[in-house]
């Protein structure tokens, strides 16, 4: 046998002893992938579903303009309630309140210098 | 994806699946590349210790690069060979680096030349041919060591060794020759003459 064969089959023989990994070595390796595994990418969904009614009610506060749009439209619907159902009595003393004890108004003359315009001499 | 199944599927498909976060393609992956990976840093460092943590950090940088791997560009065994060699040869540096070391290393590693004669005179051909192996250079080992035990076609090595065919073909040969002429002179540790004297007696 010459150099050259004996070398070849000492390298065949190398390439055909697998080096082992220990187990030891081999439970790193896992660990380390388990820990940089990439996670699935998470989609723009609230990690907390809101109950319909709240849902709902929500996209129409957000249609009509927002938290302050809401509140002024129920003062709004608080009133319109109010003068409703209130006794018209109540409703008298307010209008006296506003404008004063006007019992009638049979003639208001809202252009009287303008008589003078249509007087021929 | 069931295990059985996997067996079959080549390397770069399983690096997706891992990167989509498949539990069992790092299994596999690593039973199919960690010994490759392991016997060639074993051969290349002659420390086993050190060549497990060559081993764990060349893995590392694979799951790392697993979501940008991209496909078709090179092979991922291509790719964690290169790695190794990049790795071996970084340490090996530092270990060149490190005086304090090297002179605490020193009578070891003289007493290693020494337990390479001792244990060619008592040890099997393996521990032979890596004991030649370390005499080799560098850049001779890696090459001899890709080709001729790791078994991989000379253009494969180039792109590992980031060099042409020609200069892999001829480092091969040369460490070849260089081995060839280490272990000459240890036949009769090795075996080999008392298989010649068989051979002739029985011809």
């Amino acid at each position: 046998m010459n150099d050259d064969m004996e070398l070849d089959a000492l390298l065949a023989q190398a390439a055909a002893t697998p080096v082992a990994p220990s187990a030891a070595l081999t439970a790193r390796i896992l660990a380390d992938a388990q820990a940089m595994q990439p996670r699935p990418q998470a989609t723009a969904v609230p990690s907390r579903p809101r109950p319909g009614v709240l849902a709902w009610l929500s996209d129409l506060a957000e249609g009509l303009g927002g938290g302050r749009a809401v509140a002024g439209l129920s003062l709004a619907g608080v009133a319109g309630l109010f003068l409703g159902v209130a006794d018209p009595s109540a409703l008298q003393s307010l209008s006296t309140l506003i404008a004063g004890d006007l019992t009638s108004v049979e003639h208001m003359d809202l252009l009287p210098a303008t008589d003078i315009l249509w007087t021929e001499n | 994806m069931p295990r059985d199944t996997l067996d079959e599927v080549s390397d770069e498909t399983l690096l997706v699946l891992y990167a989509n976060g498949d539990p069992s393609a790092a299994r596999v992956l690593t039973t199919r590349l960690s010994p490759r990976v392991l016997g060639y840093a074993t051969r290349l460092l002659a420390d086993r210790a050190e060549a497990e943590d060559v081993t764990q950090e060349a893995m590392m940088r694979l799951w790392r690069i697993a979501p940008q791997w991209r496909a078709g560009e090179a092979q991922i065994s291509t790719w964690l060979y290169r790695v190794v060699t990049n790795l071996c040869t970084d340490l090996k540096r530092a270990r060149r680096r490190r005086p304090d070391v090297a002179l605490d290393d020193a009578p070891e590693l003289a007493g290693a030349n020494e337990s390479a004669v001792s244990t060619l005179m008592q040890a099997d051909r393996m521990t032979a041919l890596q004991a030649a192996l370390d005499q080799l250079p560098e850049r001779q080992r890696q090459a001899v060591v890709l080709r001729h035990i790791e078994g991989l076609a000379n253009p494969e090595i180039a792109q590992i060794m980031d060099l042409g065919v020609e200069a892999v073909e001829s480092l091969t040969a040369r460490g070849k020759r260089a081995l060839a002429a280490i272990l000459a002179g240890r036949k009769a540790e090795l075996g080999y003459e008392d298989d010649a004297d068989e051979s002739e007696a029985v011809g």
